[in-house]
Formats: C-alpha cells, sequence, structure tokens
C-alpha cells in the first residue's frame, strides 16, 4: 500500500459519475465501494443502477429485510442511496414536469400504441435515462438532493452508445425541445465540473485492452477524460523472478503450479504497465478475500478511492 | 468421480446437436468456450462454423478474422485418418451490415433503399438498438443453417445487459416493426396532411400532441420517414422473425450457458437456466470458466516456494467458499443440467494451441452433489 502521506492528496470526485468497463471486471462493486468510501467522507451519495432488474438488492441482501431496489432511492446505510432508473420510469418523470395536466399525462401513457412507440423509437430510451442523470444540472424535473450520483452504467460498447446518443440527436434535430435537451445533456455530460468517467478493467488482456479503447473512444467521441480503475489487483507474496528461480529447481505439480502464476504475475504486471501510460493516475484496487458481509467488503475496497500517489 | 457416462454427454451434444447457442453474462470467455467447443466437435470430424461477435485480436487472429472479408474462413482442417477429416471454420458478425443488407434486399428501388440508409433513426437502430445485435446474429445463423452446408454451428452470443436479452430479441424487433404500430403511426399523420384529424380518436390526437410537444416537429417527421419505409417490409420482418424462432425452439438446437465462478454469475446462469427452460428451450450444459486449475498432489515445500502454495490454497479456499455459500441457497434451476468447468489457462504462442489444448480440458463436475 502507498501509505506516504507527503506524496498523497485526496482525490476529488465530481458530482455525478459514470463507472463503466468490460463485463466481468467488477463495475458494480467498484461503483458501491466508491459510493460507500464517498458516504465515509460525510457525502451524501445516490448510487444507481440502469435497467429494471438490481443487481444490489441480491448483493445486499436487500430482499432478506424485505426491501426492493426501485426508481424511488431508499437508504440503505447512513448517507449511501440505492436506487434504479429504468427508462420507462424516467420518461415518465419527465414526462409529467412537462406535462403539468395530471390528465393529459395518463392520455398520453395510457395510450396503448403509444406505448408501443415508446418501446420502439430508437434513442429514446438513452435519452431518458441521460435526462434524468444530467437533471440536477439542468434544472428539469424533481431535485437530486446528492452530493454525488455514482451511476453503474452499461458495459463498454453500451456505455459509449448511451454517451453518444444525445449528440447524435442533437445534430439531426436541432429544433424542439428534444434536440435543445440533447444538447443541454450533452453539455453536462462534457462538463468536467460535472460529470466524470471511470473505467474499471481487471489486469488481464482482454479487459485491460477493452478499457483502454473505451477511454480512447470517448476522447474521440465527446472529448471526455476518463479515469481508469485497476480492480481485482492480485497481491502475491513473491515476485516473478522468484516464482521461475523456484520453477528451475522443482517438477511436476509444483513445477506447473510455479510457471502458471509467474505467467499470470507476467500478464499482470504487462497490463498494469498499459494502464500506467495511458492514465499514471489510475486507482489500483486489490484483490479482497472478502467474508460474506458485502458492507465489509465494500467498504475494504472503498480504502483504495482516497488518496492518490503521485 | 465422475461416471464415464455423464462425462460423455458433452461429447454426445456436439455430435448429435446441429446448432449451439453460446449464452451468458459478459466477461465469462463466452467468444473463448464458443471456439473451443467447435473446435473439439471438428476434432470428432464434424464441418463446424463458429460465428463470433466482437473477438479479441489474438483470436481474430487466430480464426483469419482480423482482416475479414465478409467470407467463411477455414480455419483448420483436420486428418482424414486420425481425426475423420473435421473442418473448423469461422465468421463474424457484423450487425450493420446485416442491417443494410436486408434494406437493399427489401427494397423496391435503389433510392429508396438510400433513404432508409440516410434516416438517422435508422443509422441509430441498427447499430444501437438492444436486440439489433442479437436480431443479425440470429439472421446470420439462419441463413448458415439453411446453406446446409455445416454440421454444426456454434453461435457466440453478443454481450448484453443480462442474457435473457438475446432470446427476447426477436419478439423486440417484432413489436417494433409489428403491423397495427406502424399502420396506426402512418394513419394518423396521413390523415392529419389531409386534414382529417376527426377520424382518430380524441384520446389518440391528445397522446399525438403530447409526442410533439415532447420531441418537436423534427423527430415526428424522421419518424415518419422510418415508419412509411419499414411498413412495406412487414412480411419479410415476420417471416424473419419465424425462422429466428423456429431456429432457437429446434430439436437440434441446444444452449450451452457459460458462466464463471463468480457467486453473482453463478446466480445468473441458475436463474437463464430456469427461464430458458420455462420457454422451451433446450439447455443441458453449463460451462464454468476460467476456474483456478487444480493441483492436487503439491509436495510440501519451504521458503518462496511455500508461500506461493499457501497463496494458491487460499485462493482455492476462497473461491469453494463462494460455491459453498451457494449451494445453501435455492438452486433448482441447476437440476437436470451438466456442470462443466474450464480451467484458466496461460496465453500459449499461438491462439489454436490454446483452443487445442482448452479442447482437451472439460472436466465433469459433481454440483448438485456438493462437491465441486
Amino acid at each position: 500500500m502507498e501509505n506516504d502521506n507527503s506524496e498523497q492528496q485526496p482525490r476529488q470526485y465530481k458530482p455525478i459519475v459514470f463507472i463503466s468497463g468490460k463485463g466481468g471486471v467488477g463495475k458494480s462493486v467498484v461503483a458501491a465501494s466508491l459510493a460507500h468510501h464517498l458516504t465515509k467522507k460525510g457525502k451524501k451519495v445516490l448510487l444507481v443502477e440502469l435497467g429494471e432488474k438490481s443487481f444490489f438488492e441480491k448483493f445486499f441482501q436487500l430482499d432478506r429485510e424485505g426491501k426492493t431496489v426501485s426508481y424511488k432511492a431508499q437508504e440503505i446505510r447512513p448517507n449511501l442511496f440505492i436506487a434504479i432508473w429504468d427508462f420507462k420510469a424516467c420518461l415518465k418523470e419527465y414526462v409529467s414536469f412537462y406535462i403539468k395536466s395530471e390528465k393529459l399525462y395518463d392520455l398520453f401513457f395510457g395510450n396503448q400504441m403509444m406505448q408501443k412507440l415508446i418501446q420502439a423509437a430508437p434513442a429514446l430510451k438513452e435519452l431518458a435515462l441521460l435526462g434524468k442523470a444530467t437533471s440536477g444540472p439542468r434544472h428539469v424535473g424533481p431535485k437530486l438532493d446528492y452530493d454525488h450520483i455514482i451511476i453503474d452504467s452499461y458495459s463498454t460498447g453500451h456505455h459509449r452508445a448511451l454517451l453518444k446518443a444525445p449528440k447524435g440527436i442533437a445534430q439531426v434535430i436541432k429544433k424542439g425541445p428534444m434536440g435543445v435537451q440533447s444538447e443541454n445533456m450533452m453539455q453536462v455530460i462534457q462538463d468536467p465540473n460535472l460529470c466524470q468517467q471511470v473505467i474499471v478493467i481487471k489486469p488481464e488482456d482482454l479487459p485491460t485492452v477493452e478499457g483502454l479503447e473505451l477511454k480512447d473512444n470517448l476522447k474521440k467521441d465527446l472529448g471526455l477524460n476518463s479515469t481508469i480503475v485497476c480492480n481485482q489487483i492480485l497481491n502475491f507474496p513473491i515476485s516473478q523472478k522468484e516464482m521461475l528461480d523456484e520453477a528451475k529447481n522443482s517438477s511436476g505439480s509444483n513445477k506447473e503450479l510455479l510457471e502458471y502464476f509467474a505467467k499470470i504475475l507476467d500478464e499482470q504486471s504487462i497490463c498494469i504497465k498499459q494502464v500506467v501510460e495511458k492514465d499514471p493516475n489510475y486507482i489500483p484496487v486489490k484483490f479482497c478475500f472478502h467474508n460474506s458481509d458485502k458492507y465489509e467488503f465494500i467498504a475494504e475496497l472503498g480504502k483504495s478511492f482516497g488518496g492518490s500517489s503521485k | 468421480m465422475i461416471e464415464s457416462s455423464v462425462q460423455a454427454t458433452l461429447d454426445q451434444t456436439l455430435f448429435k446437436s446441429k446448432i449451439l447457442i453460446c449464452a451468458g453474462s459478459g466477461g465469462v470467455g463466452k467468444t473463448t468456450v464458443s471456439s473451443t467447443l467447435a473446435y473439439k466437435a471438428a476434432e470428432m470430424g464434424k464441418k463446424v462454423l463458429v460465428f463470433t461477435i466482437d473477438p479479441s485480436k489474438r483470436l481474430a487472429t487466430c480464426l483469419g478474422l482480423d482482416h475479414w472479408n465478409g467470407n467463411e474462413i477455414l480455419v483448420k482442417k483436420f486428418d482424414q485418418s486420425s481425426s475423420g477429416g473435421g473442418e473448423l471454420w469461422a465468421a463474424m458478425i457484423e450487425p450493420k451490415k446485416i442491417f443494410d443488407e436486408f434494406v437493399h434486399e427489401n427494397s423496391s428501388t435503389k433510392a429508396e433503399a438510400q433513404t432508409m440508409l440516410d434516416n438517422r433513426l435508422y443509422q441509430e437502430l441498427s447499430t444501437s438498438l438492444s436486440g439489433s445485435q442479437e436480431f443479425t446474429s440470429l439472421q446470420a445463423l439462419n441463413k448458415a443453417f439453411k446453406s446446409g452446408i455445416y454440421d454444426l454451428i456454434v453461435l457466440d452470443t453478443p454481450p448484453a445487459q443480462h442474457t435473457l436479452d438475446f432470446i427476447q430479441s426477436p419478439e423486440v424487433i417484432f413489436n417494433l416493426f409489428k403491423g397495427p404500430i406502424v399502420d396506426w403511426f402512418m394513419k394518423i399523420y396521413d390523415k392529419k396532411q389531409g386534414g382529417m384529424f376527426s377520424f382518430i380518436g380524441k384520446g389518440t390526437a391528445v397522446a399525438i400532441n403530447v409526442l410533439e410537444r415532447l420531441t418537436g416537429a423534427e423527430f415526428i417527421s424522421e419518424l415518419q420517414v422510418f415508419f412509411a419505409t419499414v411498413s412495406g417490409w412487414r412480411e419479410a420482418i415476420q417471416k424473419t422473425v419465424i425462422d429466428t424462432q423456429n431456429l432457437m425452439m429446434g430439436n437440434d438446437t441446444q444452449f450451452v450457458i457459460v458462466t464463471n465462478i463468480d457467486d453473482s454469475k453463478l446466480l445468473e446462469a441458475e436463474e437463464v437456466v430456469r427461464e430458458f427452460k420455462k420457454r422451451g428451450f433446450q439447455v443441458h450444459h453449463i460451462i464454468i470458466n476460467k476456474v483456478l486449475p487444480e493441483w492436487t498432489d503439491l509436495k510440501p515445500a519451504t521458503g518462496n516456494q511455500e508461500k506461493l502454495i499457501s497463496f494458491y490454497n487460499s485462493l482455492k479456499e476462497f473461491y469453494s467458499s463462494q460455491i459453498q455459500r451457494l449451494m445453501q441457497k435455492e438452486v433448482r434451476g441447476f437440476r437436470a443440467v451438466e456442470f462443466w468447468s474450464l480451467p484458466q489457462i496461460t496465453q500459449e504462442q499461438d491462439e489454436l494451441m490454446s483452443l487445442e489444448k482448452l479442447s482437451k480440458l472439460f472436466k465433469g463436475m459433481n454440483f448438485m452433489g456438493g462437491k465441486l
């Protein structure tokens, strides 16, 4: 652990943080750990899932307490709120904000064909979700009274498509509320004081390559900078050289094991090197042999998000 | 130990099936497992095609897909005498290209096709709409299946939010193009332009007004072009959807669920098996990928070697405790499926060597018995 205090400076997180990365790298756990870390700093945090099915409900075993994760935020730990945003709920909220008449609202959503059209119309899903995520700074919709909103977003390809949607729409539809809203969403997403992109990788070839590619693509598409979190770094007790030295004098399974871990460690080192090149200020998170209490687990991982060594 | 009759079932599946669809959540290694299963079947003497989506650079290079020209590629021909002359072929799925082809095939004029290809909503749809990758994979699969060239086709499914998205994709696309909604939309707008608004119900008129207020006239007009074009494709789309549904439900089609040892991924796999079975899809195998290799005969050591062995043991302990915890939960979806593990292997010089190595490492696991 880098504990040299003179070199440490606290990391700053923006009001809206998107977490992405290749599938299986631990995006959700990283999102929860970062959220937990920020509550420890005295911040009020909303941890958001996207979609219709909650991961955290099972993860935190909220179902055992008879709780469900829903659109309406719930406090699961002091200052740690959780919600799931599905696009229909976001859209409904948006519409009710614009159409003050409850009767009109009911007619709109009550219309069966309209419901199907909403399902089918391309880009509407993305806009509804991003509209909600950026609603605070845009002063649209109900107030989101949090210091930070941590969004456990989609994996690489889908996340890129999500962020690109308002730009695409704003380019074609310049007039009308949809064009204007899209333009505003883009401005919020591109404002480095409001929004932050975090890309999670784990130190294996594919997740690293894909994560770093996403970093390049977000820069290219929208001029966004992203912070890399390197998750699940294995803390080997001996060096690669020591493994290989031992392997020379061993045979059978022992030799295989030594050589196996030497290769794994090699891959890990190469990946971390690639990460450092792209983001010298990346956040390393060690692999954690956690017990069954998930709050202890995210509290432990959350410690990684505090300071950065210069 | 596992009985040999159980061990043989994966081989039987590879031998008997005509289509294998590898499904599972992101990052579990579906592409590698699909390619390994295809390799294994080719080694058994079959002519096999593996369809991949977004393979890694190494795998793409090994499968000859790095500079792909759109034709299926022969990756390896097995020896006639020792392996029965099987062949491993590979192809990639390019959703945008498949969609564009569909537009060309179903448009009566070039100009009509171009209008659609230029439509922004179409462009959004063909690249980013959820379901479009899944749907185009199934279309590509259907085409290859109908060609009758291959004994077995292995499909690697695209990364999805949830594994269930895959089987729902034809339905999603179908709903988008289905007659009534297209008709409805077209009718309203035709009439509106002709000033015959009174023919639509009051509720609908209000809903449309609200939609216009929310989105703007420009969006509506893009939407109109879009629906005007697709209204002519109804039959073609309906046929494709029915074909792909039949393909997934077919007797010779099996789903293989790919997962890893992570407890949340295993739980998802369990749910997926239950859902797939409920919908009448055939699922007999779950492959737990990237498990820690097992060395049971390690000799006691000292110094650095001892440190590494105890590190290995703690990793092993950690993973088995994950499984133990899972066992205490409700896992009825896991009944009547067979479990296979594939170990995490380190990279070989050549990815084809990795596939060959992996193809020999499928190991049956007695999951429900509590041992893993």
